[in-house]
């Protein structure tokens, strides 16, 4: 039930990472499991793709990062929203609201 | 800000690469002990926690590779990386490297070479800022195909009567007498133009001035010139104070207004006016016939270029001025009679292409065969280099490497393979050049040919380069990224007879060398024939034993009775020389050329209706003219001293013009007359011989006794059994009659063959060398695949030999099956060499089918073959069987 990297789902992986640090600062692992929670376990995301998209959010100024550590006590790079980013969410949240509602009318037509 | 930021983390991602790295593995890393933190968390022992964090995690290097594959910057990176990696294969394998940037290289800068020549003297646009809009005109005659020129009084009239031309300007031809500045009294080759002639081409001076409109208005009135760039520096030093000093042109002292800049020659490519003249200046200038010729309407001698109004066409231009032409054949029926107007673009005739295009499209297919040849070479020698790189390319698989990335990582080393063969052929093209230039035709200098490096030969350069890449590194890359994994690693691949398909690949490439080495063998064998031809084509007349020189009295100031003594006592001193059986003068030189272009009427056409009439070469002779050149008299007899000025009119034909004027009867005692003479008598025939290009067929020609024609410009002949020897001697005697006179074009004839056989001898050379540079690539070719292919093969071979083969058993094995393939390469190579000859038979003296190169070369070829193919083949058979059964292979 892993979420393959399309490039159609992958708006929609930006989306969900956006809104898992929506409220609080993770690292890679933790924002994995944020997505699993928020999606009651619909959307397991693999390490290989879900690094791959924090660091591209990360590149565009959506996010910034800075080390920390883990419960463990291991070294993780953290990650948390910016302006930018918080932003971008919202702005994402509207279009999909739009596009859902779209579908879900065309489909019921 | 996208791109902004972009820019930044590319910046950062480059610069401080090391450190983005470490961080890059630490958060992996980091991540990947988090998740077996978690599952040894739930109960599990710490390594089956590894164990399944592994499996559900992916690999950690794989994570990384995705990241960094999407990280800004990344192409540029891997893009950079793959360079130095190909850089450090490279240099691993410098025989490698070395051989194939060699053999590239010879390929590429051939095709270079050819193209710098072609550009300069075809392709370049001339230095002229008007070019876009200047056409030639140009006149036609109804009875005689071509081009001609334009006469002064037309020239006139179309100038003055056009809706078409913004301006139009006149030029002219001319050889003067020079003296002034450095060296001796010379003549030299000027151009009289009409007064708004650089106006009109849209160039400007670098000193000085060009000329007024009122120095263009009056006959002989302003002496003045403008000198060309080469003659300013070798003549006059490049004086900077060279505008308003005085030189003496043809015994009149010209003044000099102005120097045009280098590179300009007026409308030609090739060659040009040391100086220019205004056309009111041909009194002084211009001497003889083409002096009376000027004002005379009938006399086409200018060369006439327009510049068209803007907006105006080519069609519309012609239209225009045939309406212009008609007007004046009826105003001058006689003079302009069946004659209309053309118009064309400034630049080479349609004839000139036509002729340049076959020896420039053959030169360019040869060098392109070559270049081809190369790139097989080196694409077998890639195929072979990929074969052994085979477990490198498996692991690289291994390790998360797309078969994409192999191929990229190969192409890399392609392309950097190609650019420095592209660099290494351009500096041997810049040398091959200037060796090419030195060989050139003897009528042209030095800088006549503008040859510098410039832009579009090195963007051919590249553009050869990347296409030589494309050729030679595709085929192998796709090959070579698609290893074998498995079968690698374990070391079980089995390379025996070296792979089916790859084998394919690497005969068809051998036999596709041979056939393009056999088609390139093939041109060169047809030129060598065809110079061969060409030395031994009957001239008509003995050149061995003649000499000639020539000089111009009337640019001296000699009258008719002065130049007639002179010409009496350099006959005299001339054959009173040691060695000089004897002598002659005459305007018309056997090849050579010289002589007057007449219109020839017989007796009984209408002379009224210029309509009528023959134009056909002419030519004044002296006395003994005939027995010095060695020409036999056919029918009737010489001119002699019958033949004086007050005598009736003679002449004599030679054989074309007797069949040509009065085909089927006797031509002695007709008569003849030109354009403005009386009725010359036929009294003589002589045999056909050449007066201009070799190869073409001799002209019909009328001559003329100088006794009765007074000529100026005449070159003395002389016959003896060592003309090298005496020409120097006659020539002090000449100069002792005048020391002012410039002795001009002193050589035996000889000598002069030798120059008209430049042509067929430069083309037979050139091709000969290309057709042993592909010989030698296609036969090294062979060598490396034989010798390849016998490697693979060691262990079947060590068998045979030791199973009781004989050797030259396993010896035929080997250079059988190369000549087998070969023998393809051969057959398909003959059928478009067949095909393709037809195409170049317009410039060969000989047969297109020439069988004696048709049956050599591929037994040249098979004798290569097998050569090449018998030194690996011998070697494969000194293996010890041993040593080859245990061997790994």
């Amino acid at each position: 039930m892993a979420a393959k990297v399309t490039p159609l789902v992958q708006g929609t992986l930006d989306l969900l990472i956006l809104k898992a640090l929506a409220s609080q600062e993770l690292h890679g692992l933790g924002v994995s499991r944020r997505i699993s929670d928020i999606t009651r376990g619909t959307f397991q995301v693999q390490p290989g793709s879900l690094f791959p998209a924090l660091h591209r959010l990360e590149e565009a100024g959506w996010l910034s990062s800075t080390w920390g550590s883990s419960e463990n006590n291991r070294r993780a790079k953290y990650y948390r929203l910016t302006k930018a980013g918080r932003r971008q969410l919202d702005q994402e949240q509207q279009d999909w609201n739009r596009i859902s509602v779209a579908i879900t009318r065309a489909l019921e037509a | 800000m996208r791109l902004r930021n972009w820019i930044a983390n590319l910046v950062r991602n480059f610069t401080q690469s090391r450190q983005v790295d470490r961080e890059l593995d630490e958060e992996v890393r980091g991540a990947f002990e988090i998740f077996v933190d978690e599952k040894a968390s739930a109960g599990r022992s710490r390594a089956s926690a590894r164990r399944a964090a592994a499996l559900e995690f992916g690999g950690i290097e794989q994570v990384k590779e995705e990241i960094r594959d999407i990280r800004a910057g990344a192409l540029l990176e891997t893009f950079w990386r793959d360079v130095r990696y190909a850089f450090r294969m490279l240099a691993r394998s410098p025989a490698f490297t070395f051989v194939a940037i060699t053999t590239l290289a010879v390929g590429i800068g051939a095709n270079t070479t050819i193209f710098g020549f072609v550009y300069a003297v075809v392709l370049r646009p001339l230095p002229l800022e008007n070019l876009p809009r200047l056409v030639t005109v140009y006149m036609t005659d109804a009875r005689n195909p071509g081009e001609r020129g334009v006469s002064l009084k037309n020239f006139v009239d179309f100038r003055d009567r056009n809706d078409v031309f913004e301006a139009m300007t006149a030029e002219g031809f001319a050889n003067v007498s020079l003296e002034g500045g450095n060296g001796e009294p010379d003549r030299v080759l000027a151009e009289i133009v009409a007064g708004n002639y650089f106006a009109t081409l849209g160039v400007k001076p670098i000193l000085g001035r060009t000329f007024l409109p009122e120095e263009d208005r009056t006959e002989g009135a302003s002496l003045v010139a403008v000198l060309s760039y080469p003659l300013w520096q070798s003549r006059f030093g490049g004086d900077p104070t060279i505008v308003g000093r005085t030189m003496s042109v043809n015994n009149h002292p010209f003044t000099i207004v102005g120097v045009m800049p280098a590179g300009f020659r007026g409308i030609e490519s090739v060659g040009g006016a040391a100086l220019w003249m205004p056309t009111m200046t041909y009194p002084v200038a211009t001497t003889g016939q083409v002096l009376q010729g000027v004002p005379s309407r009938r006399f086409d001698w200018f060369l006439a270029t327009g510049l068209l109004k803007p907006g105006v066409t080519l069609l519309q231009a012609e239209a225009n001025l045939k309406a212009i032409a008609r007007q004046l054949e009826q105003s001058f029926p006689n003079d302009n009679g069946g004659r209309s107007v053309g118009v064309r673009r400034l630049g080479l005739s349609p004839e000139e292409r036509r002729t340049i295009a076959t020896s420039v499209g053959l030169l360019m297919t040869i060098v392109g065969l070559v270049l081809f040849i190369a790139c097989t070479n080196v694409a077998n020698l890639m195929l072979a280099r990929a074969t052994v790189r085979q477990k490198e390319m498996a692991i690289r698989q291994t390790l998360g490497a797309s078969r994409g990335r192999l191929m990229c990582q190969l192409l890399t080393e392609g392309l950097l393979l190609a650019l420095m063969s592209g660099l290494a052929g351009l500096l041997l093209a810049q040398w091959a050049q200037d060796v090419v230039w030195s060989y050139r035709p003897p009528n042209l200098g030095a800088d006549d040919i503008d040859l510098q490096l410039n832009v579009q030969v090195l963007g051919f350069t590249l553009i050869v380069s990347m296409l030589t890449c494309v050729l030679f590194s595709l085929v192998p890359a796709i090959r070579a990224s698609r290893p074998d994994v498995v079968g690698e690693l374990k070391g079980t691949t089995s390379h025996i007879g070296g792979g089916g398909r790859r084998r394919n690949v690497r005969h068809t490439l051998i036999a596709l060398q041979v056939a393009l080495s056999l088609v390139a063998l093939v041109s060169a064998g047809l030129f060598i024939r065809s110079f061969q031809a060409a030395r031994q084509i009957d001239l008509g007349f003995d050149v061995a034993d003649l000499a000639a020189m020539r000089f111009e009295l009337a640019a001296q100031g000699y009258t008719q009775g002065q130049g007639r003594e002179f010409q009496r006592q350099a006959i005299e001193r001339a054959t009173a020389v040691n060695g000089v059986r004897s002598a002659a003068l005459a305007d018309l030189v056997p090849l050579s050329g010289g002589g007057q272009t007449r219109t020839v009427f017989i007796e009984g056409e209408d002379l009224r209706d210029s309509r009528n009439g023959r134009i056909v070469p002419t030519g004044i002779v002296g006395a003994s003219y005939f027995e010095t050149l060695g020409i036999p008299l056919v029918r009737g007899r010489h001119f002699d001293e019958r033949d004086q000025s007050t005598a009736p009119l003679v002449a004599i034909v030679n054989e074309r013009l007797a069949n040509m004027l009065w085909p089927g009867q006797e031509a002695l005692g007709k008569r003849v007359k030109l354009f403005n003479t009386d009725f010359h008598q036929i009294v003589g025939v002589v045999r056909n011989s050449t007066y201009g290009s070799l190869g073409s067929e001799p002209p019909p020609i009328l001559y003329r006794p100088l006794t009765q024609v007074y000529q100026s410009n005449l070159a003395l002949l002389i016959r003896g059994k060592n003309p090298d020897a005496v020409i120097g001697t006659v020539r002090s005697q000449i100069r002792q009659l005048d020391q002012k006179l410039p002795i001009t074009n002193v050589s035996s004839l000889s000598d002069v063959l030798y120059s008209a056989l430049w042509t067929p001898r430069m083309a037979a050379w050139l091709l000969t060398l290309m057709g042993g540079v592909s010989l030698l690539l296609a036969a090294v070719g062979i060598y490396g695949v034989t010798a390849y292919s016998v490697s693979q093969r060691t262990r079947e071979l060590g068998i045979r030999v030791a199973l009781g083969a004989p050797r030259y058993d396993v010896i035929w094995l080997i250079v059988g099956q190369s000549l087998r393939v070969s023998f393809i390469g051969l057959t398909a190579g003959l059928a478009v060499s067949l095909i393709a000859t037809r195409l170049i038979a317009g410039l060969l003296y000989g047969s297109a089918l020439d069988l004696v190169t048709f049956v050599s070369v591929p037994l040249v070829l098979a004798a290569a073959v097998v050569a090449a193919s018998y030194l690996p083949a011998r070697r494969a058979t000194r293996i010890e069987p041993t040593i080859a059964l245990r061997s790994d292979l």
